[in-house]
């Protein structure tokens, strides 16, 4: 601890239309662990990447060991020591693990690849940091709380003194959390200084030796964890008091809506990712399903909703089964999919959001007769759900790309819920989602519940999961591997299963 | 009928059918590089046929005016550059879709080589590259008296693998084509790899294309490389964006027509019509088969965005 | 409603540009090789719409609309494409397989009275057409073959059949290689007594243009069509066949490629040579591209190139420029359509150059 190794002073950057970073100080003092804390679109990933040179600021100064640089490409900043670990990972999955700790940084004379040392290298770091990888693995091959210790190992094999770590507990369990963080403390102890970004409280509070609160671009405070307590960031970071529980009635599950039977799917690199899965949701029920991200739920949704065709097994709606990779059945059965990649799945960017609107059902009356568009109807009907859903867009005619993230996404429930449903599936339904708009969606999928939906809730935030579920299933490698009603259920047992560590009969 | 065909089966010369496919593969695998080159970084190449062309056109009036094919060579495969570079400048700088920038060349080069033509006319014939005709080396068998751009092709097949799989080089193109954004933050300029490897990608387009008026025929016909730029980019696919694989692919699509071509010299009636399109045939058959099974580069045809 | 009229000038004024930079650097080329570009242009104009015409000339403009016409039909066929995100770049095949199929047709079949014939013989073209851009759009759908490469080939084959049917089973007795002439039953009249050509096929295009606006703005299955081409994702998801999408707009961009066929041999040659259009499937490509998806855009950048094809001829004559430089022009049109930026950085760059030149002039 001591003297500021790194000064952003008075940074601003602007993006059309946002103010992205406003007027901004920050300091990190050698061998201290600053957490910037805030909600999505507060503005940490952007003052990040401009101290990590893949954006420009529009105005301000960084000062690193008491000089002035500035830093153009990530090349300058890795050049004076900063390493960074963003929140999606910069690993290039067909390539092994020692190839991409080298990428940038090869070694070799005429311009031929020497694999042999770095590989020695990035062993020895392995050991000191307690980063266990084997470095000939290909990347592809490798979980992911694995790989981000690759990601770490790149940042250490460039001799980084400051380190950025982006969301970085997003991916992991609660027990690889505990093993990031003694990896943290043990960097710490041999002089490297870390920003750890952050929307989580409790680890924020556990990990930082200061904390400073962003909100809409600017700084709202800095504290410690010693002067904080978790409901003062919440309030500093969302700007008023926050509902961190779900208001819900307890559950009166009705009718089996839902059943899936011995679902065996493979993913997009031909391996088996779901295997063997069995359960049913019933109508008024939320199920959750908890798990680290990647052991299989994607692929399982997709079996379930029609765009991808398991190989084994059968999904029934209502009793009568669905068809294999057929989406438009699913629909027509009365199922609403809420997808996990909004952009790829749930909206066509540049479509006005009166067609976003009625993606699943222009083609059929009210929307359209004998072939032909009733436009004024597909309008109206925007219009109505526009105001239902408090979608904050000029009108119904603009793309739904010129919306912010948050207006996007209640769009896509917007349409889904508007349609009378059976079933909803929602795959992360609040992700990259501000925290009002998380509010009012969750409020939105409470209800469906109410008037009796089935609902499937998909998501890698354990705490949206335990405040918004039933019913608890964890999903391990493919499987099923526990199932745990929501009112007695702790996290640190869901935890648990999220790693494979199955002690049934607590159940 | 049937035992005309067996015995003009028993008396085929398949070395000397082998060595026909060969010397017929060149052009198919020069644009077939080409493709990996571009590709690996993801940068899509439909605009290889173009530079072919180009390159072919330039190539013979550069030899006819200097009198040299080196020149000649060496003129036309810079051309090809350029264009290659245009289609760079198009796709990487302006992000246009790289289909359309493709295309855009194809018909650009096409009407920029028939208005040349028109104009400068193509009268006098283009003095040759050497055959590999020198003794010894003559008497190889398959590779013996090939055109020198033939053993080039097979020079960099080599060249190509050894690049792109043991070199600081090939190391970055292959992370630019599947994941940009790693390459960048580990401090590689991504677009300047593209630029480069849709570069070298005209380069081997250019050689290809001086197979057809330097060796070939000594003169220039409009829209003489016939598709086989596109029968390349096939090859490529079907080779699964690796050098050697992309080299048998290609000769699957020339023994056939080597074949066919013995049989009519044996004088089995076949319409030549017909079987001029065998190529093409193979080629839509070869997709059919094996795009599904294929695994592009994960970025290929994203323009990289900060 | 402004918006609208914003949106429409915003797509405009970039296509514009493009036509008149194209312009302005072939006439630098015919600067460079020693010819007038003003006089060549002038020519052009006359060529192309001003010339009347005489007792054995036909006026020039009926004829700019003659050529316009296959462009017309041609471009919306490859729209279409586009707009499910399919580059059908095999227009140049299906519309020699459209006038293979019309022309037999036309010689083979005897003895109908024209309102069946010409019909039969048209719907011809239009299913050859159709039926051969299928293979293309099978094998994309099933397949995931990419069509830019199968269109490509599938032109190379098309070429070779027509090549050995005029030369083979369909040949005419006579020395050159051609089919026999149709029987006058399905000839696609003129509209005008000869010397002018000018014939119903304008009609159909027109009509094709029409259909098009409809099926794209109005109709389930043009907003099908552009939710595919944007993201098959999110059409997917939807519950979009998008294979059978991609089987549909593949079939239609097909036929209406087939009918630009049939319409040219129908209506113009009425017999098939070995080489009839080369280049028109190509060129189609540029007209579409140039129209940027909208019909009414698509049928004036069909009237700019029937026009330079029309107006070349006179501008050799009178000027003494090749008419293919027109082919110049065209290349550097769909570059700058390609990449709006490279035109628009070029007319800053000039701009920048001469405004401080211009303020200084203005000091002295």
């Amino acid at each position: 601890m001591g003297e500021p190794i790194l000064q952003m002073r008075n940074i601003t950057k602007r993006f059309p239309g946002v103010l992205a970073n406003d007027h901004i100080f920050f300091d990190l003092n050698r061998g201290e662990i600053h957490a910037l804390l805030g909600e999505n679109g507060a503005g940490k990933t952007t003052l990040m990447n401009i101290f990590y040179g893949l954006y420009q600021p529009d105005e301000g100064e960084i000062w690193l060991n008491g000089r002035r640089v500035t830093i153009h490409s990530p090349k300058d900043a890795i050049a004076l020591g900063i390493g960074m670990v963003h929140q999606h990972f910069t690993l290039v999955p067909t390539l092994s693990v020692t190839e991409n700790v080298i990428l940038g940084a090869e070694t070799g004379r005429f311009g031929v690849l020497d694999l042999a040392q770095p590989r020695q290298r990035i062993l020895a770091i392995a050991r000191d940091y307690g980063l266990e990888v084997d470095p000939d693995a290909l990347v592809k091959d490798l979980p992911v709380g694995v790989q981000q210790r690759v990601e770490i190992i790149k940042a250490l094999y460039r001799n980084a003194q400051v380190l950025i770590l982006d969301e970085p507990t997003a991916v992991l369990t609660p027990l690889e959390v505990e093993r990031l963080f003694e990896t943290l403390r043990a960097m710490v102890r041999r002089g490297v200084s870390i920003i750890f970004i952050s929307h989580k409280l409790k680890e924020v509070m556990a990990i930082a030796d200061r904390i400073t609160v962003l909100r809409q671009g600017r700084v709202v405070g800095s504290t410690t964890p010693a002067e904080a307590d978790e409901a003062k960031l919440a309030s500093m970071m969302v700007g008023r008091p926050v509902m961190l529980q779900v208001e819900k009635l307890p559950a009166q599950p009705g009718e089996v809506v839902l059943s899936v039977r011995d679902l065996r799917v493979m993913s997009d690199r031909r391996a088996v990712a779901v295997d063997g899965v069995s359960f049913e949701v019933r109508a008024g029920e939320i199920v959750g399903i908890a798990g680290v991200e990647g052991n299989g739920q994607s692929e399982l949704v997709e079996a379930i909703t029609g765009l991808r065709a398991p190989v084994h097994g059968t999904v029934m709606l209502c009793g009568q089964p669905l068809p294999h990779a057929l989406p438009r059945a699913a629909i027509d059965a009365g199922m609403s999919h809420i997808p996990e990649d909004r952009h790829k799945y749930g909206m066509v960017a540049q479509q006005p959001l009166a067609v976003n609107l009625t993606l699943s059902t222009f083609h059929q009356p009210p929307f359209a007769q004998r072939g032909l568009l009733r436009w004024v109807t597909i309008r109206e009907h925007a219009r109505r759900l526009i105001r239902e859903f408090d979608i904050r867009a000029p009108h119904e005619l603009v793309p739904i790309a010129s919306l912010s993230g948050g207006n996007q996404q209640k769009s896509v429930v917007a349409r889904e819920l508007s349609r009378p449903l059976k079933l909803l599936v929602a795959a992360q339904p609040t992700r990259g989602v501000d925290v009002g708009s998380i509010e009012f969606i969750h409020k939105r999928i409470v209800q469906a519940r109410d008037a009796g939906a089935a609902v499937l809730l998909v998501s890698a935030e354990l705490d949206e999961i335990m405040s918004l579920s039933d019913r608890i299933l964890v999903m391990f490698k493919g499987h099923i591997v526990g199932e745990r009603d929501a009112r007695t259920a702790t996290r640190e047992e869901i935890g648990l299963l999220m790693m494979g560590r199955v002690k049934e009969g607590a159940a | 009928m049937i035992e005309s065909i067996t015995e003009v089966l028993v008396r085929i010369d398949y070395l000397f059918l082998l060595a026909t496919a060969l010397r017929a593969s060149t052009p198919i695998v020069f644009a077939a590089l080409g493709g990996i080159f571009s590709e690996r970084s993801g940068v899509i190449n439909i605009a290889l046929e173009g530079m072919m062309l180009t390159s072919a056109y330039v190539c013979y009036k550069a030899a006819v005016i200097f009198n040299s094919p080196w020149l000649g060579l060496a003129t036309g495969v810079l051309s090809a550059m350029v264009l290659a570079l245009l289609h760079g400048v198009i796709s990487i700088r302006y992000r246009t879709n790289q289909v359309v920038s493709g295309t855009v060349l194809n018909i650009f080069a096409a009407g920029i080589t028939g208005f040349l033509f028109r104009v400068l006319g193509a009268q006098e014939s283009a003095p040759y590259l050497p055959n590999m005709n020198m003794p010894l080396v003559r008497d190889l068998p398959l590779l013996g008296n090939q055109p020198l751009l033939t053993w080039v092709m097979l020079l960099m097949i080599a060249l190509t693998t050894f690049v792109l799989f043991r070199t600081r080089w090939g190391l970055r193109t292959r992370a630019v084509g599947e994941l940009p954004r790693a390459a960048d933050t580990a401090g590689v300029a991504v677009n300047r790899v593209r630029y480069v490897n849709v570069m070298i990608g005209g380069m081997m387009a250019g050689l290809g294309g001086a197979f057809f008026t330097l060796h070939t025929v000594s003169s220039f016909t409009p829209l003489m490389t016939s598709g086989q730029g596109f029968i390349g980019l096939a090859a490529m696919i079907f080779g699964n964006w690796t050098p050697l694989p992309a080299l048998l692919a290609a000769m699957l699509f020339t023994v056939p027509q080597a074949l066919a071509g013995q049989f009519q010299m044996f004088g089995v009636p076949l319409p030549y019509q017909l079987i001029s399109t065998l190529p093409y045939v193979l080629t839509i058959i070869t997709l059919a088969g094996v795009v599904r099974r294929s695994t592009p580069p994960a970025a290929l045809g994203v323009p990289y965005v900060k | 409603m402004s918006a609208r009229r914003l949106f429409w000038f915003g797509s405009a004024a970039p296509a514009i540009a493009s036509v008149l930079l194209a312009l302005l650097l072939a006439g630098l080329v015919m600067v460079i090789t020693g010819s007038d570009p003003i006089a060549a242009y002038s020519a052009l104009v006359q060529g192309a719409f001003l010339r009347p015409g005489t007792a054995t000339r036909p006026t020039a403009f009926f004829e700019t609309l003659v050529s316009a016409t296959p462009y017309l039909i041609l471009a919306l066929g490859i729209s279409l494409g586009f707009a499910a995100g399919l580059f059908n770049i095999g227009a140049e095949g299906q519309l020699y397989m459209g006038a293979l199929a019309s022309v037999s047709v036309g010689f083979l079949v005897k003895g109908l009275p024209w309102f069946i014939h010409l019909p039969l013989a048209l719907a011809a073209g239009v299913v050859a057409g159709m039926l051969w851009a299928s293979i293309a759009g099978w094998l994309k759908a099933t397949r995931e073959a990419p069509e830019v490469v199968t269109t490509i080939m599938l032109n190379y084959i098309a070429y070779a059949v027509v090549n050995y049917m005029v030369n083979g089973p369909l040949r005419h007795t006579g020395t050159a290689p051609r089919t026999p002439d149709i029987e006058p039953s399905a000839v696609l009249p003129t509209l005008l007594p000869p010397p002018e050509r000018l014939h119903w096929g304008l009609f159909l295009a027109i009509a094709a243009a029409v259909g098009y606006y409809f099926l794209m703005n109005r109709s389930t299955l043009g907003l099908r069509i552009r939710l595919v081409g944007e993201n098959r994702h999110a059409a997917r998801y939807a519950g979009i066949n998008v294979n059978q999408t991609y089987l549909i707009t593949m079939a239609l961009s097909g036929a209406l490629c087939g009918l630009a066929g049939a319409v040219e041999v129908l209506a113009l040659y009425r017999y098939l040579p070995t080489e009839f259009t080369v280049g028109y499937g190509f060129d189609s490509i540029a007209v579409a591209l140039l129209g940027q998806g909208n019909p009414v855009g698509i049928a004036l950048a069909a009237l700019l190139f029937g026009a330079m094809a029309n107006g070349a001829g006179y501008m050799q004559f009178s000027a003494g420029v090749s008419n293919y430089i027109i082919a110049v022009v065209q290349a550097f049109i769909i570059v700058f359509v390609a990449a709006p930026g490279i035109a628009r950085d070029l007319l800053v760059s000039w701009w920048a150059r001469w405004l401080p030149r211009r303020a200084k002039e203005g000091e002295a």
